[in-house]
């Protein structure tokens, strides 16, 4: 049988990784006494039934000593041994089948090493609240602890910190207040400074109870800011309030959550737990039953964090809808600021899409339109890109048609929506209804565009591209692009086939070649532009040619489409052309 | 550019809490269309990808080819940015797929997109129990019964991997082939516990009982026919791929519910134009034919509201239900005829001449 070897682990280099790689700041360490005190709190608790005086003080000589202190389940010499000289091992970690019990904060066995972070030493004062006697634990950075014993020393654990070089700002009365708050605030034991009546922490265990005013009271005093609306959350894995913002703000914006884990902070970041929408709230909630990442700064993602976060999309959601009875303009003013993460909810939920269309604002040719305007505004299309949408604009509002742009997030989805679940003759644009939407030319209009026209066919077939004379406003659009869905694919699979070599290669060719018709976009001309009707005047086919190109390419662009190599080609040749025309023409002046 | 990164996982995240439905491909879509423009290789793959599974379960399955193409393109020129096993094996396994329902793509052609599913699938090292399947189906589609066999004996005799269908798929995909090599009791047997609920799937049991009505009504079974149509009535259509059930319950409705069918028609419709896909298509043309056909016995008009598009549009409404009729089996045949000369064995005509002889046998509803 194979001998067994232990790893030799260097405790220096443990710390480095805990302070520098695992933490992400020295606030830290009270984060770890707060937990180790609550967890001892919580273990006496359990060990002495009916023993209800569970609190933990902080004194302070500033700038030089911490002593924490809690009177909790305390540790006997063997416990000293086994928990605080063994990185890895907690005393929460053998309990209840293996199991963390729920009230324990803690699981990783490596918290108070952080305090290495500000203190040269970590001392330990600790006797067992069940009887036996006190022991005084001392432990240096270089791996090495003293263990002596202790007579006077009451029931319970304390921590006493010396500041290391550098670390005295955690050593003042005003940085430790304000971490207690920060990390300790929903903590279900008391916290004070020793000789102190005023209890630094504490907020209610059910925010359901508590009025919309106190809610906002409680906001501004935790974030310093007046909040539009206060959503209290009390469900199965969550507890507390979300806040709406007074102002708009965007997906990125980091809204500085407090997510707390059993009433101990855990993040800022709201990413893992809440919705992507969840950006125009920022939270103070406490969560249950959830399991937190080693570092105790997220947590993982398990099926319980996929419950809480569904819990929380019902409990904002069941606030709004009845809001909508009870304060509708409230209501109103919400969805005002903060359209496009409602917008994002209304996507995901079919209930809030009901209880919002007819709040929600849509770009529209006719400026922006609610839901409720669209359901009464009759025929209208939509299309799906900003910059095909700012081209079309102009064309719809003089012909006093509707026109929807879909091309910003959530839109695409809410307007079709919109149209399948209230019947309504809403349509996505298509290269048919172009027909419609533009000006039909007289005969003899078209009679004198045909040489143009002529030319532009000849031009635009190498791109499977037709023209047609219209006239649209504004006439400072000479042209505009339209293709069908089968142009659309047709483009996607030259661009894939040109792409790849061998057997795709092949199949999309054989795909390409069995189109007998190959459909054709269109390229608009619009005779209400000037440069469209000195160019029916001009006779010179390779400047007709090279001008056409060049207004496909243009109008390719301005329609938001990505141009092919070819394409990419033909701007550059023609371009180059016409500068060459240009210079050449320049140069005649100059000699004449 | 952070803001840019941000809408990309926004999207991302968007797109995979979504069921397959052309939504969920244009959500895809415009993943891929930012990926391209910040230029991030694996976020190009990795979108592309997704999209081609998009579009293979919720649109129009026949797009997914040349983002297939792409996918491997970008994956040659980028060899690191593919970190899983499964996306070589499923990818080709989308083309292979996607390639046999288009008669544009010559048999040979499709050969070889097999042959390549199977060298991802040996170099990946996993995929075997699916390939075996597909290879199993693409001799029926040839008419290798013999080749289809052999198949699906190794097939069986491979254990499940990462990559295989889930068990619902498989065994109502292992039924539909027993079903095309004639082997009925086998195959009712092989999807029992899909029938019965014990296997479901975002799929199943809706793609079988599909192909279950249409077995039903060629076998001159209407009762059982009209049990799986009660269940598929169940499914919430919502895409093109869903065509195939369309077709099977327009089919039934004729004999059970006209009122339902003509809504049913009305709804999908549109799916239908400008789809690539020609076996989805043939699959719902060929019930809307015999939907019409069925009808047109006891009416010779029925009231529709069709869109413009659709060839034989009228702006009334009123439709003959024997022209209907005359239009859909035409367009049904002329799909099969290129079907089966590409396949080089008429499979699609036989499942058009048996709903023929269903619909000869007369007053066979159930």
């Amino acid at each position: 049988m194979a001998e067994q070897y232990h790893f030799q682990v260097n405790l220096g280099g443990m710390l480095d990784i805990l302070s520098n790689h695992l933490y992400k700041s020295p606030d830290v360490f009270l984060r770890e006494l707060l937990q180790n005190g609550v967890d001892a709190v919580t273990r006496r608790r359990r060990e002495q039934p009916g023993w209800t005086g569970g609190r933990l003080t902080v004194a302070l000589e500033p700038g030089r000593r911490l002593t924490f202190r809690d009177n909790g389940a305390g540790l006997d010499e063997a416990e000293i041994h086994r928990f605080l000289a063994v990185i890895g091992q907690s005393s929460k970690t053998e309990l209840e089948d293996g199991r963390i019990p729920e009230d324990y904060i803690g699981r990783f066995g490596i918290g108070l090493l952080s305090c290495f972070m500000v203190s040269d030493s970590i001392v330990v004062h600790t006797r067992p609240a069940k009887g036996g006697p006190g022991h005084c634990w001392t432990g240096l950075p270089d791996g090495t602890y003293t263990l002596e014993p202790l007579t006077d020393c009451p029931a319970g654990t304390a921590v006493i910190l010396t500041a290391r070089s550098g670390a005295e700002g955690y050593f003042q009365r005003e940085k430790i207040a304000e971490l207690v708050r920060y990390y300790g605030l929903a903590l279900p034991v008391p916290v004070f400074f020793a000789g102190e009546t005023a209890q630094l922490n504490g907020v209610p265990e059910d925010f359901s109870a508590v009025s919309r005013s106190q809610l906002l009271a409680f906001g501004e005093w935790l974030y310093g800011e007046t909040f539009l609306d206060a959503v209290p959350i009390q469900t199965k894995h969550l507890s507390g309030v979300a806040y709406v913002l007074p102002y708009a703000t965007s997906p990125t914006m980091k809204t500085g959550h407090r997510i707390y884990l059993k009433q101990m902070l855990l993040t800022e970041q709201g990413d893992t737990l809440l919705p992507p929408w969840a950006f125009f709230l920022r939270c103070f909630l406490n969560t249950r039953g959830l399991r937190p990442t080693a570092s105790r700064e997220d947590f993982y993602e398990d099926e319980a964090l996929f419950r809480a976060r569904d819990e929380f999309a019902a409990a904002v959601g069941s606030y709004l809808t009845a809001l909508r009875r009870s304060d509708p303009d409230r209501l109103r003013q919400i969805v005002d600021i903060h359209a496009q993460a409602i917008k994002a909810m209304a996507v995901w939920d079919d209930g809030l899409f009901r209880l919002f269309i007819d709040y929600l604002p849509f770009e529209t040719s006719e400026g922006a339109m609610t839901g409720a305007a669209l359901k009464d505004a009759g025929e209208a299309y939509y299309v799906a890109t900003v910059p095909k949408f700012k081209q079309l604009r102009p064309i719809f509002m003089a012909q006093g048609r509707l026109l929807i742009c879909t091309g910003y997030a959530s839109d695409g989805e809410l307007i079709a929506k919109l149209a399948a679940d209230f019947s309504l003759p809403i349509e996505p644009l298509r290269e048919e209804a172009m027909e419609g939407v533009l000006q039909q030319v007289t005969p003899e209009e078209e009679q004198a565009l045909s040489g143009l026209l002529l030319a532009a066919d000849d031009a635009l077939s190498v791109f499977d591209c037709r023209s047609e004379a219209r006239r649209f406003f504004p006439g400072e659009l000479p042209a505009l692009y339209a293709m069908s869905d089968d142009v659309q694919f047709l483009r996607q699979v030259q661009s894939a086939r040109d792409l790849s070599d061998g057997i795709f290669s092949d199949a999309l060719s054989s795909l390409l070649d069995s189109v007998e018709t190959r459909p054709l976009a269109t390229l608009y001309l619009n005779l209400n532009s000037p440069v469209i009707q000195r160019l029916s005047r001009v006779r010179d086919g390779a400047l007709l040619r090279g001008a056409v190109r060049l207004l496909y390419v243009q109008a390719l662009l301005a329609g938001g489409h990505p141009l092919q190599g070819e394409e990419l080609r033909v701007m550059n040749q023609e371009l180059l052309g016409l500068i060459e025309r240009s210079a050449g023409s320049a140069q005649e002046e100059g000699v004449r | 550019m952070n803001d840019a990164y941000e809408t990309l996982r926004a999207l991302r995240r968007r797109y995979q809490t979504m069921d397959y439905t052309p939504r969920r491909a244009a959500v895809n879509q415009e993943y891929v269309a930012l990926a391209d423009r910040l230029g991030l290789p694996r976020e190009r793959i990795s979108g592309r990808y997704d999209l081609a599974w998009a579009y293979a379960m919720g649109d129009d399955p026949a797009k997914a080819l040349p983002v297939c193409a792409e996918f491997f393109a970008l994956w040659e020129d980028h060899p690191g940015a593919v970190q899983g096993r499964a996306e070589g094996p499923s990818a080709a396994m989308i083309a292979c797929y996607v390639a046999v329902s288009l008669p544009q793509v010559p048999l040979a052609e499709c050969e070889k997109l097999l042959e390549r599913f199977h060298q991802q699938v040996q170099k990946a090292g996993v995929g075997e129990r699916l390939w075996q399947l597909h290879a199993c189906d693409f001799c029926l589609m040839t008419g290798d019964l013999a080749g289809a066999q052999v198949h699906l004996d190794r097939f069986r005799a491979t254990p499940r991997d990462e990559i295989s269908d889930c068990a619902a798929c498989e065994a109502s995909n292992a039924a539909e082939s027993l079903l095309k090599m004639g082997r009925r009791e086998e195959a009712l047997e092989t999807v029992r516990p899909v029938l019965s609920g014990a296997l479901v799937c975002e799929s199943q049991p809706w793609g079988v009982l599909s192909v279950l009505i249409h077995d039903a009504l060629d076998h001159d079974d209407p009762a059982r026919a009209l049990a799986y149509g009660r269940q598929l009535a169940r499914h919430d259509l919502d895409s093109p791929s869903d065509l195939v059930c369309a077709g099977a319950l327009l089919r039934l409705s004729a004999f059970t519910a006209p009122e339902r069918g003509a809504a049913l028609l009305e709804r999908c419709l549109p799916w239908s134009f400008g789809l690539w896909d020609q076996d989805l298509l043939f699959r719902f043309y060929l019930g809307a034919w015999t939907f019409f056909a069925r009808l047109g016995r006891d009416r010779e008009v029925l009231t529709l509201r069709l869109p413009a598009r659709f060839p034989l549009y009228r702006a009334d409404g009123r439709y003959a239900c024997a022209a209907l009729a005359d239009w859909f089996y035409n367009a049904a045949s002329e799909i099969a005829g290129r079907f089966d000369e590409r396949n080089g064995y008429p499979a699609y005509q036989k499942a058009l001449d048996a709903a023929r002889q269903s619909l000869d046998r007369g007053e066979d509803g159930p």
